[in-house]
């Protein structure tokens, strides 16, 4: 089964539990547009981070067959793991952990999708990952490990590392919790900056909505494990359900006078 | 009726299949196909582990086994010759070296030496990696962990560990040797000990057979892949919880020696139970 090509991601019915008649997501749908700018938000707990595994394929919902994924209009459960890989190659993923292999140094980080899936000279690799740390404002980091850097500095070492194939879909979870208001300016900047210049697509899994205030785009709200369809804020503080209007108000980083003006 | 056996089988396989045996032979089957899927047959990044995982099992662990292995000759030479005389047979000192340190001692002694220090090592290093979501992030960028990691751990280990045996045997003949004459010159009473460098080893070379060499190559081996994939198995297979990395980890030490005294088990059935059924009138 294919999906039509224009969506660089897409979910048809997911439904989702870590247990056997626990329902955390039921009957999800998403769609994600080339260029799109999409927050996931809602209550701590609710599965925002799961729905965010279950759209990159880090977990699989429940096997009805109806339940789908695409990827650039492929079905990554039905293809085989080899072309899954491929197409994952146009995707990044940030983790809330960063999850960079700590083994390695901030470079060798950038540069392991490099190395492993492109024919690139040292030379070219090394000119990449300049280019990503000098733009994710890590100069003078790059030969350390990660466990000695900032939270700041290693979420941006992960942006960098899920940025260097110039993927068309990035997945980021949480970005800015965990960070002083100076690291999160510095972090809805550098989106901004990708967004403008790279044109990467953004599904991100947030309860701050300092970037949809910040930086446009739109939001969906995961209410009684649903997910609502996408808005913008202005809409969704219109929202004659008074449930997605307090949600949006309770969320951090919502600057109301900003958004009714 | 006519289904019954089919589905005996089925269930029997299924049972194998979902076995601890059958998992890790599943994970065998995987790692061993994986090298020639993937972008590059040799991607660099892939090669760039195998490098470090030969040093780290290998070179790092030379010394100590090269310890061990002078240890372990000079105390079965001299137990040889002390105790051998007794029952009048001590011109088979060289017979001795090679059943007891070639193929028995060596490569049992490398073995338990590598399940401890490279298995424990990559169990944990895994099991840290799939807590952290580091083999998470491998996948979201497109990397077969199986390739990425457990492909070199195991090519690493398998050669690592054929080289630490073959060093340990070495050094374990010549540590004998040196023993032997050192106790020789302190104690000329005991005879068995009074051999020339070159006798010693043309009765070694005189004892070994074949099968004795094919041991000595395939032991180390199939020992160091399995202790690779039951610590890969181990470390892969923990959940989200930090506490279950030291757990896996121990599970993985104990099966991997259980693992290898099996195996070495297996080894005697095959190559020495045939030759003393030959011995039998």
């Amino acid at each position: 089964m294919t999906a039509p090509q224009e969506w660089l991601c897409e979910a048809r019915g997911l439904s989702f539990g870590w247990k056997a008649g626990d329902i955390l997501l039921e009957d999800i749908n998403l769609t994600v547009a080339p260029g799109a700018f999409l927050i996931i938000t809602g209550e701590s707990g609710r599965g925002k981070s799961t729905l965010l595994r279950l759209l990159a394929g880090l977990e699989r919902p429940w096997g009805d067959p109806l339940e789908k994924v695409f990827f650039f209009g492929e079905d990554i459960w039905e293809v085989r793991p080899e072309r899954l890989r491929q197409l994952r190659r146009q995707t990044g993923f940030v983790f809330q952990n960063s999850a960079l292999l700590s083994n390695m140094t901030i470079t060798q980080n950038i540069a392991v999708p490099l190395r492993y899936h492109t024919t690139l000279s040292d030379r070219e690799i090394a000119d990449r990952c300049r280019f990503w740390i000098d733009r994710l404002l890590l100069t003078g980091h790059e030969d350390k490990r990660p466990a000695l850097l900032s939270l700041g500095m290693q979420r941006r070492a992960a942006v960098a590392r899920a940025m260097a194939m110039e993927p068309r879909l990035l997945f980021m979870d949480e970005p800015l919790s965990g960070l002083d208001a100076r690291n999160v300016e510095t972090m809805l900047s550098l989106i901004a900056n990708l967004r403008a210049l790279q044109d990467v697509a953004i599904v991100m899994v947030s309860h701050d909505l300092q970037p949809a205030n910040l930086l446009g785009g739109l939001v969906s709200l995961l209410l009684d494990h649903h997910l609502r369809p996408p808005r913008t804020l202005t809409d969704l503080l219109r929202s004659e359900d008074p449930r997605e209007r307090d949600l949006i108000r309770s969320q951090a980083g919502f600057k109301e006078s900003r958004n009714e003006s | 009726m006519s289904q019954l056996p089919a589905r005996i089988l089925e269930r029997i396989g299924e049972a194998v299949a979902d076995s601890l045996f059958g998992r890790i032979a599943k994970l065998w089957l995987r790692t061993s196909t994986c090298m020639f899927k993937g972008p590059h047959a040799t991607s660099r990044q892939v090669w760039d582990i195998l490098v470090q995982q030969v040093h780290f099992t290998g070179v790092e662990a030379a010394p100590i086994a090269m310890g061990l292995a002078l240890l372990l000759g000079g105390v079965t030479i001299v137990e040889a010759a002390t105790v051998m005389p007794r029952f009048g047979s001590g011109d088979y000192l060289g017979a001795v070296m090679v059943l007891v340190v070639l193929r028995e001692l060596s490569p049992l002694f490398v073995a338990f030496l590598i399940a401890g220090r490279s298995g424990s090592a990559l169990a944990s290093f895994l099991g840290t990696m799939k807590v952290g979501q580091e083999i998470d992030a491998l996948e979201t960028m497109g990397i077969d962990p199986v390739r990425f990691l457990v492909f070199p751990a195991l090519l690493g280990c398998t050669i690592a560990t054929l080289c630490l045996s073959l060093l340990f045997s070495t050094v374990a003949i010549l540590g004998g040797y040196l023993v032997a004459a050192l106790l020789a010159s302190v104690f000329p009473q005991f005879l068995a000990l009074q051999l020339p460098f070159f006798v010693f080893l043309e009765k070694m070379a005189s004892a070994l057979t074949a099968a004795d060499l094919a041991i000595l190559v395939l032991k180390p081996m199939v020992f160091g892949a399995l202790v690779a994939l039951i610590a890969c198995y181990h470390g892969l297979s923990l959940g989200i919880s930090p506490h279950e990395v030291p757990q896996g980890t121990r599970r993985a030490v104990v099966q991997c020696l259980v693992a290898i005294v099996v195996i070495d088990g297996i080894f005697a059935a095959l190559f020495v139970v045939p030759q003393l059924a030959s011995m039998v009138p």
